[in-house]
């Protein structure tokens, strides 16, 4: 991966900018009218008027406790069931095929039958959001296994390790890295599945808040949601993670 | 210890057509011994190690490790690869001592044995080094330190300068010969080059490109050896003879043995 440097910060600040200057300058022109486009200035003012009367942060911090329930359980059975199909080929064969399959399933696919079967309620979402975040997970614990070199778990064997002091010792610190990136990759996953699981479901939060936006054909709110969503997707993704991913890396000096 | 090897043969499955290796291979290994089995890639010389090591266990035949057939990986059948196969989370001193876990009980203990094994191949000033931070003749010393700290019975070794420039190859050639003569450690060493065996077995075993042992002899002269020397010169040519044994030739010296180099199947 190219290194992050100052450079690389002032040229990712200039094309931001750049891309803003653009949005303001069709909209300065009128080429749409204002209710189909507004102007990123009546984006930036629906934001700090919708934060400083605090829906937004009502909304942020209800999203955050759902997707952050869901993630979490979605990790766990990623694991256990990535644990599974890459110990026992019947299950790879099995449930592994399977779950190719239910990645190519868009969330938005599961909402009617998630309403039908848990209400228009939170649980709606949660199902929601972890069946779409822990397939990743669960593929990504496979893969991590079926990569460790052969040699380090005979190494491991060798050197005085069980059937299961093996996993302890060699395998899930060998597949930490790898492991981690996939719960990046679920997590996005699990921020999708939220917002598109908030559509259609009752309880204040970034979802619904757009929603709203929609049906009042308020497109800044919209626009507004979008952008908070897009930012918090991006800090969690570049602050957390990339921490963490550096801190994991023993292959590296 | 021994290390007893009778009528072994090892068949593989693959892309639809079945071969087999060794063609009831009988090979002794006694404490104290510095065995090189030599031959040309191919001819299942790593395959030996991984039966006498424990990770390959569909042979039939007998592979006995103290009068008991090996069926898995013993912390008294140490390995080294070829690829040193470290645990890069852990440090250099961290990965000596991984295979005392279940030896000594408290982690210092453990710590202080391992550090008597980083002097004897020189690298104790590297202790808490990362294991990427060193080059590969030091890991392969650091790979070393972790399979003698066990006191491993038999110390394997699957042809673990291979991927070694020149110099390091030459030091850790040298290394290993003191360890030999300082702890008497059965080494059982394999490779593909015949001056490596030469500068340093006590005894050399050959395989032909189809497996079969065409070469067991004791090879007791005193180190360091000189490789353009007599007696360097003289195995060498024996050597080179037996390596071009072909299978017929190896078929009917067998059978003038009474050893049947067909087994019907009854």
């Amino acid at each position: 991966m190219p290194k992050f440097t100052r450079q690389s910060l002032v040229i990712r600040i200039l094309f931001f900018s750049a891309l803003i200057l653009i949005w303001a300058i069709v909209c300065y022109l009128q080429i749409y009218p204002d209710y189909l486009l507004p102007s990123p200035l009546k984006v930036i003012e629906t934001i700090s008027f919708g934060f400083s009367d605090g829906d937004y942060l009502l909304a942020l911090s209800n999203s955050f406790r759902r997707v952050l329930i869901g993630y979490f359980l979605a990790v766990i059975l990623g694991l256990v069931v990535g644990l599974g199909i890459s110990r026992f080929k019947y299950l790879s064969d099995s449930i592994g095929a399977c779950l190719t399959a239910l990645q190519s399933i868009p969330s938005v696919a599961w909402v009617p039958l998630a309403l039908l079967w848990f209400g228009i309620s939170e649980a709606a979402v949660l199902f929601i959001v972890i069946l779409e975040a822990f397939i990743p997970a669960a593929l990504g614990v496979q893969t991590s296994i079926n990569n460790i070199p052969p040699k380090l778990i005979q190494a491991g064997l060798s050197l005085g390790c069980s059937g299961t002091s093996i996993y302890k010792r060699v395998i899930i610190p060998a597949i930490l890295p790898q492991l981690l990136s996939s719960m990046r990759l679920s997590w996005a996953f699990a921020w999708r599945a939220l917002i598109a699981g908030e559509l259609f479901v009752n309880g204040y939060g970034l979802g619904q808040t757009l929603e709203l936006g929609r049906s009042l054909s308020d497109m800044s709110q919209v626009l507004a949601m979008i952008v908070i969503i897009a930012v918090v997707g991006y800090l969690t993704d570049n602050v957390i993670f990339k921490k963490l991913e550096k801190q994991l890396n023993y292959y590296q000096k | 210890m021994t290390i007893s090897l009778k009528n072994l043969n090892l068949k593989f499955t693959g892309k639809g057509k079945s071969h087999s290796l060794f063609n009831d291979l009988s090979l002794e290994i006694n404490k104290g011994d510095f065995v090189c089995i030599l031959g040309p890639s191919g001819c299942g010389k790593s395959s030996l190690l991984n039966i006498i090591a424990g990770f390959e266990t569909g042979y039939t035949g007998e592979a006995l490790f103290n009068n008991e057939q090996i069926t898995k990986p013993d912390i008294k059948r140490a390995v080294v690869f070829q690829d040193y196969a470290l645990f890069p989370w852990l440090n250099v001193i961290e990965n000596v001592s991984f295979g005392l876990k279940n030896k000594i009980k408290y982690k210092g203990d453990r710590l202080l044995h391992a550090v008597r094994y980083l002097e004897l191949v020189d690298l104790v000033n590297f202790a808490k080094s990362k294991i990427s931070e060193l080059s590969g003749g030091m890991q392969q010393r650091v790979a070393i330190a972790r399979a003698l700290a066990v006191q491993p019975e038999i110390l394997l070794l699957d042809e673990p300068l291979g991927a070694l420039d020149e110099i390091s190859r030459k030091n850790l050639q040298d290394e290993l010969i003191r360890i030999w003569k300082e702890l008497r450690q059965t080494i059982l060493f394999i490779t593909h080059s015949v001056d490596e065996a030469l500068l340093l077995a006590n005894r050399i075993v050959v395989l032909n490109s189809n497996s079969q042992k065409v070469l067991d002899e004791k090879f007791d002269i005193p180190y360091p050896r000189n490789l353009s020397g007599k007696e360097c010169k003289k195995r060498r040519s024996i050597i080179k003879d037996a390596l071009s044994f072909t299978k017929t030739e190896a078929e009917s010296v067998n059978s003038s043995k009474g050893v049947a180099a067909f087994d019907p199947g009854i």
